[in-house]
């Protein structure tokens, strides 16, 4: 080819973009073994039909690289390379910055054939830049970059350098009419891909970089691309600072050297006036006179039409500015139609809005922002299609130990949070429905506990079954803790468990996709499941499961909590059943309500698909727990009612209840069951920290049953940890051992309690003395805390949240008021230096006194029962927390992630 | 990194011994003025003291030329904090300089800067100086090319002078103070090195070229400016708190440059690629929070550790967190979104109400947007997510349009308050 006469001031060595790269190109990589160049070479290489033909790696004397299309030779200097005998004409440079100027002296000096060195690394100083310039003219060598992502050519599918295209260059690199020059490497790919919406390809990428110096800049660029006969149009993307595209278009202009093609150019960076210091590109630095209106003036005037309007194309000869690079595909178009030139291929796409993923979640968006997912192109359409089949949420997994995707603690206040709902917002929402918002993350409302309660009663019929475990312990003196621990322990994954968990994988099977997450009743596709049996759980029959699922299917009738699962279940069992197939029909049923409560949870992506079918493994062993704790259950009317279950209208009442009635074997009052609710629920958890959840999730990282991480967290509760407030209650039944705060009028109340308080505080001045003499520490359960403790008066504002409830409610607990006193007699015989708070341990303490007082009063229970009753409400509440921290680290933890890392391991001699 | 002034600049000059006129700081006393007064003809020049780069405050009417104590101080009263206006940026002077008058019937302009008109260093050299240099006529400056590895030389200058009709009572030292300035710029990290005016004062009945103002840019990526032991804060009015966090990560491996562009913007952008920033930067004008470069394919604790800082100094204001970039070539986006949506997860209580915009392209990308839905719909934050299939552009000015959404507004209009619930 006659190329025009090279016309360039100083050392340029290439005629035509394809010398640039192509498939005779020879490389030599430096720094091969580095990070980037580790992941961009191999897909280069093979790529480019395994061009590299070799790597340096300083320090290595020897070795291959390898890549999918074979192995590349590695030495320990360019020295080396050439003794071996290898040639080539490109070196590429992956070197940290302070290194690259030194290998390029060493390219130049020990390669004589060398004809180029592509710099992809970026931030080498200006300095070394200036020095590399002129070390490679003298040498006679073409610098791309640096800062680059160096060259590609998508006719013979060869890049150099860096990863243009990406890991995958042949879906961007199509063959084409359309040269690219850009001064950002990401561009350089993003505008490929543009052009391909037009229908353009690609003849050769070059992404300059946009350093201080641009080694190869726009006048070689367009002097090369003239002499291409691929390249009919040129795109060019460029950045303020530089007057590297005055000097190329004033060239043109003064005949320096000819371009026929047009140039399509997109300036921006007007914003970039104000810095003084670069962002993003280096040399993106304007001066007065080079900043990017001062570029677009350039092109403008060099194309002589104003910039690209695409409403109103209109582009000359010469070309036309574009005002952002979502112009490129239509201004090409324009362009090439005036040169008479049809595009390369058919258009592929186009560049509107495609959201591949949108959920507004609750928001509701003004009707003109609306959008629905799109399609996404192939092949990525194909793999989000692939995710979207996997049901539930994702999380990656990582260290958990002392972390909690479940509970949390505020810093500001110190109060806990259960899946970002604070325990304090949770005490009047029913202890049931936070045993199922623990597991789902999602409160149930009150029509679906309506069926929730009498299921969660059932389980704790259900568990009450083996009593016989924990009658055993309690003999040989076991805590409750303990007796009940062994029953759960022995629950293991039992076959109720399994079922329910083998059910509810089936039916999401069956269901989640054909219903994309609606529960609406839908004839013809429950009859199609139905009618395809395949893989449905074995099942063994019970001889209460007919009573109890008609008893079920009712109350999901009359509350209208019907969905297509109760549906299916129902009409699946019928069928089975007249077909003579084995089919439990209760555990079926129970198994389509639980995956019902967990179906939003799932479908939002807010919990796990393991998570939803475990649910029924929690309430389950929940209602071990309950079913198994009665003190006295040979005198316990209601639990002899609940464990016989030959009247499933025992399962009625609300679940607390049900606790309640278990625990003190009675019918709780309003007042009473409110406080007890409350009681629960603000005992659910202590926050990521929580003793008796870490025990639970040592097991679980252990790899064991989640029966078993339950008995992890019965067997870390004992009389120090549970006995929440043990302390106190013992404390209390000495202050108020001749005193009933439930005798007299209101009126009287609080005079003895003030009297109390005096007493008490004498007391303790006395004790005080004692325990200084001996050089022990004395003090008072409940009161005091790290954090609230710096004001005249403080407050415990969790205490101070549940005393107002209660008062709210007309609830005023005799020894809450008590300990109120107490601290401001303390402060006021100078025994405390401010008014300590009462503290939220208090309130438990306090709460489960007001609640035993009476039986203990009347003799009913003992104190080892009370004190027995105490730890075991403690546990009600903790288990629902405990299954909330299950969950969370079987969606996210990791085996053996709760290990304590050697290194903090101390032996005590 | 730019300074200006001779209370720090004059470090640079005193290192090869070029002349500079007697600078006194703010705390100088009353005898120490009224001496330079007396030892300058009578007259000292009292300047307002601004760290960072700052121009023109000649023309701002921020430079006095006093003959006594009491007017010296005065215009310090006036100058010490005064405020210039630079473009849109403001700054604020925190000092003043008294120095000392040198009479001359000639003022020198002299630069040393990158050239990429010849991809060389050049020296910039005009007679007519005392203004700015793009207001002198090409025939009366001269740019000189010159070996980077040699340096300028006492000829160039010469002959340069001589083509601008310098008085020759005035070469002699020129040539010979003049070439020192390249050792300053090439041994130090300069990229710019400006000194306007020089004046020529007499020295023992011999002209002497004093320095009576310098302005000089440093080159980030070249650690020498280092060995001149500047204290950093007179680099900091460029660099605000949140800047100076993030440049503590600065290394080669992967961007994090950033600059903020309006404290008080609503849409928090985490950008990748100089392209893009250039370009949405542009597109986000005020609304942009900031502007910043994440690409180079940064490794997870480094973009992690930046979306800590960035959530921390700015999602509680933020209507849109922005995630924008082309195809990317490199840059893994399952690393980059996984780091910034478990920084999101970390940071959400700082503001629930946010919304979530991407468009993005490259290796790993469907792997990202599905970890990022999936922790967005754990903490019930609205997202859209965009392929590099729809324009970068749309995808910018569909995020403006969110904003403008969630802009205060009359209540009934408000956007409904999200219920969020912390995964």
């Amino acid at each position: 080819m006659n190329y025009q006469n090279n016309p360039f001031p100083y050392h340029v060595g290439v005629q035509s973009l394809h010398e640039l790269a192509n498939k005779h190109s020879r490389v030599c990589i430096m720094n091969i073994r580095g990070t980037e160049s580790s992941l961009v070479t191999p897909v280069s290489h093979a790529y480019s039909g395994g061009n590299v033909v070799a790597g340096v790696q300083y320090g290595e004397s020897s070795g291959t690289f390898e890549t999918p299309v074979g192995d590349i030779p590695v030495f320990g200097s360019i020295s080396d390379v050439i003794r071996a005998g290898i040639h080539f004409d490109t070196g590429v440079i992956y070197l940290p910055p302070s290194a690259v100027s030194h290998a390029v002296s060493e390219m130049c000096a020990r390669n004589v054939n060398l004809k180029r060195i592509v710099i992809v690394t970026e931030k080498v100083s200006a300095r070394d830049s200036r020095l590399i310039r002129y070390g490679c003219q003298n040498a006679k060598v073409d610098v791309i970059g640096a800062n680059t992502l160096g060259i590609a050519n998508s006719w013979d599918q060869v890049r150099i350098g860096g990863a243009l295209g990406g890991d995958v260059p042949t879906q961007s690199l199509r063959k084409g009419s359309v040269a690219i020059y850009s001064n950002s490497g990401n561009f350089s790919t993003t505008i490929s891909e543009y052009l391909k919406t037009a229908g353009f390809g690609t003849s050769t990428i070059l992404s300059s970089g946009k350093d201080v110096y641009i080694h190869f800049a726009l006048a070689e660029f367009l002097y090369c691309a003239e002499n291409d006969p691929r390249t009919k149009a040129i795109v060019v993307y460029v950045e303020p600072g530089g007057y590297y595209e005055k000097q190329a278009l004033d060239w043109i202009s003064e005949g320096r050297f000819k371009l026929t093609k047009p140039i399509i150019a997109c300036v921006t960076g007007r914003w970039k006036k104000n810095l003084t210091r670069s962002c993003g590109h280096a040399g993106a630095m304007a001066g007065s006179g080079d900043d990017a209106e001062a570029k677009e003036i350039w092109f403008d005037d060099f194309f002589g039409v104003p910039v690209f309007d695409p409403e109103r194309p209109e582009v000359s000869k010469r070309g036309v500015r574009i005002g952002t690079i979502q112009d490129v595909p239509e201004a090409v178009t324009a362009c090439m139609e005036l040169m008479g030139e049809n595009p390369d291929f058919p258009s592929t796409g186009d560049l509107s809005l495609k959201p591949w993923f949108v959920n507004d979640q609750d928001l509701t968006m003004p009707q003109q922002l609306r959008m629905h997912p799109v399609r996404a192109i192939a092949p990525y359409g194909e793999e989000i299609e692939k995710f979207n089949r996997l049901v539930g949420a994702r999380i990656m997994r990582e260290p958990m130990r002392n972390r909690s995707g479940a509970s949390a603690i505020d810093p500001a206040d110190f109060t806990i949070s259960l899946h970002g709902r604070k325990l304090l917002d949770l005490i009047e929402e029913p202890f049931g429905a936070v045993t199922v918002y623990s597991v789902l993350k999602t409160m149930p409302d009150a029509g679906q506990m309506a069926v929730i309660n009498p299921l969660l009663n059932w389980f704790a019929a259900r568990g009450s079954e083996n009593i016989a475990t924990v009658a055993r312990g309690r003999a040989n003196g076991c805590t409750p803790n303990a007796s009940i621990g062994a029953e759960v322990l022995l629950a293991g994954n039992n076959p109720l468990f399994e079922s329910l968990r083998a059910t509810s994988s089936w039916l999401i099977d069956r269901f989640f996709h054909e219903t994309g997450g609606d529960l609406s009743i839908n004839e013809e596709l429950i009859e199609k499941a139905c009618s395809d049996g395949e893989g449905f759980p074995a099942a063994v029959e019970d001889p209460r499961s007919e009573q109890l699922a008609e008893y079920f299917g009712a109350l999901l009738r009359t509350h209208g909590q019907e969905t297509i699962l109760t549906r299916f279940a129902q009409a699946c069992a019928d069928k089975r059943r007249a077909e003579g197939e084995p089919v439990d029909s209760f555990t079926l049923l129970v198994s389509a309500i639980l995956l019902g409560l967990a179906w939003k949870p799932l479908a939002e992506r807010r919990i796990a698909r393991e998570v939803a079918q475990d649910l029924g493994t929690y309430l389950g062993l929940n209602g071990i727990i309950v079913g198994v704790s009665p003190v006295n259950p040979e005198r316990n009317p209601f639990w002899q009612k609940l464990h016989a279950l030959m009247d499933p209208t025992v399962l009625s009442a609300d679940f607390a209840s049900t606790c309640f009635q278990v625990l003190f074997n009675r019918v709780p009052d309003g007042q009473e069951l409110f406080t007890f609710n409350g009681l629960l629920n603000l005992t659910v958890t202590n926050g990521p920290g929580t003793l008796s959840a870490k025990g639970a999730k040592e097991s679980i990282s252990a790899r064991n049953h989640i029966a078993t991480a339950y008995a992890g967290f019965l067997a870390n509760t004992g009389l120090a940890h549970g006995g929440n407030g043990f302390e106190s209650v013992s404390y209390l039944l000495d202050i108020f051992s001749e005193t009933d705060p439930y005798q007299g009028t209101p009126a009287e109340l609080d005079p003895a309690l003030k009297g109390l308080a005096a007493r008490a505080t004498q007391d303790f001045v006395v004790r005080k003395k004692k325990a200084k003499i001996e050089g022990v520490t004395e003090r008072i359960p409940c009161i005091n805390h790290p954090v609230f403790r710096d004001k005249p008066v403080n407050h415990d504002p969790r205490e101070v949240f549940i005393r107002d409830l209660l008062k709210g409610k007309g609830i005023v607990n005799p020894f809450l008021e008590f300990y109120h006193h107490l601290v401001t007699e303390l402060h006021a015989e100078g025994l405390t230096g401010n008014v300590y708070c009462v503290n939220v341990d208090a309130v438990i303490a306090c709460i489960a006194l007001d609640l035993l007082w009476k039986q203990l009063r009347d003799g009913e229970i003992g104190g080892q029962e009370a004190q027995e009753i105490v730890f075991t409400m403690f546990l009600y509440g903790r288990m629902a927390g405990v299954s909330a921290e299950i969950a969370d680290h079987l969606s996210r933890g990791q085996d053996l992630d709760c290990r304590t890392n050697p290194g903090e391991l101390v032996y005590l001699a | 990194m730019q300074l200006t002034g001779l209370k720090y600049g004059r470090r640079l000059l005193d290192l090869v011994e070029f002349p500079v006129s007697q600078v006194l700081t703010e705390d100088a006393s009353h005898d120490e003025i009224n001496e330079l007064i007396a030892s300058h003809g009578g007259k000292c020049i009292v300047k307002p003291v601004f760290l960072g780069g700052v121009g023109k405050k000649g023309k701002a009417g921020l430079v006095r030329i006093v003959s006594n104590v009491f007017d010296a101080m005065v215009a310090k009263r006036d100058l010490f904090f005064a405020v210039h206006h630079q473009g849109n940026r403001e700054v604020q002077a925190c000092g003043v300089t008294f120095e000392g008058y040198v009479a001359s019937d000639i003022e020198i302009y002299v630069s040393i800067s990158e050239s990429s008109e010849y991809r060389m260093p050049v020296l910039l050299l005009t007679t007519k100086g005392g203004v700015d240099v793009e207001d002198v006529p090409p025939e009366d400056k001269r740019t000189i090319v010159f070996n980077p590895v040699t340096g300028v030389k006492s000829f160039h200058i010469n002959d340069a002078l001589r083509e601008l009709k310098c008085p020759p009572q005035y070469i002699s030292s020129l040539v010979q103070h003049l070439p020192k300035l390249w050792q300053v710029y090439d041994n130090y990290g300069l990229t710019t090195l400006e000194l306007n005016p020089i004046r020529m004062g007499k020295v023992k009945g011999r002209y002497v070229p004093f320095a009576c103002d310098i302005k000089a840019s440093f080159d980030q990526d070249n650690p020498a400016w280092k060995r001149l032991g500047y204290p950093e804060e007179i680099f900091s009015t460029t660099i605000t708190q949140f800047e100076s966090e993030i440049n503590v990560l600065r290394t080669h491996q992967g961007q994090s440059d950033v600059t903020e562009v309006n404290p008080k913007g609503t849409i928090l952008p985490f950008i990748f690629g100089g392209g893009a920033n250039s370009a949405a930067t542009e597109i986000l004008g005020d609304r942009a929070i900031i502007s910043s470069d994440f690409g180079g394919n940064p490794p997870y604790e480094k973009i992690r550790a930046i979306a800590d800082i960035t959530f921390k100094h700015w999602l509680p204001q933020a209507n849109v967190v922005l995630l924008i970039g082309g195809r990317a070539n490199n840059t893994n986006i399952f690393t980059t979104f996984k780091a910034i949506f478990d920084s999101l997860r970390e940071h959400i209580r700082l503001n629930p109400n946010v919304f979530v915009v991407a468009g993005r392209g490259g290796p790993m990308v469907v792997e990202g947007m599905v970890y990022g839905r999936d922790v967005l719909d754990g903490l019930r934050v609205p997202y859209r997510f965009f392929g590099h299939d729809s324009s970068m552009m749309s995808v910018l000015q569909h995020s403006m349009e969110i904003d403008t959404f969630f802009q205060p507004k009359p209540v009934a209009m408000a956007p409904k308050h999200f219920n969020v619930i912390a995964a």
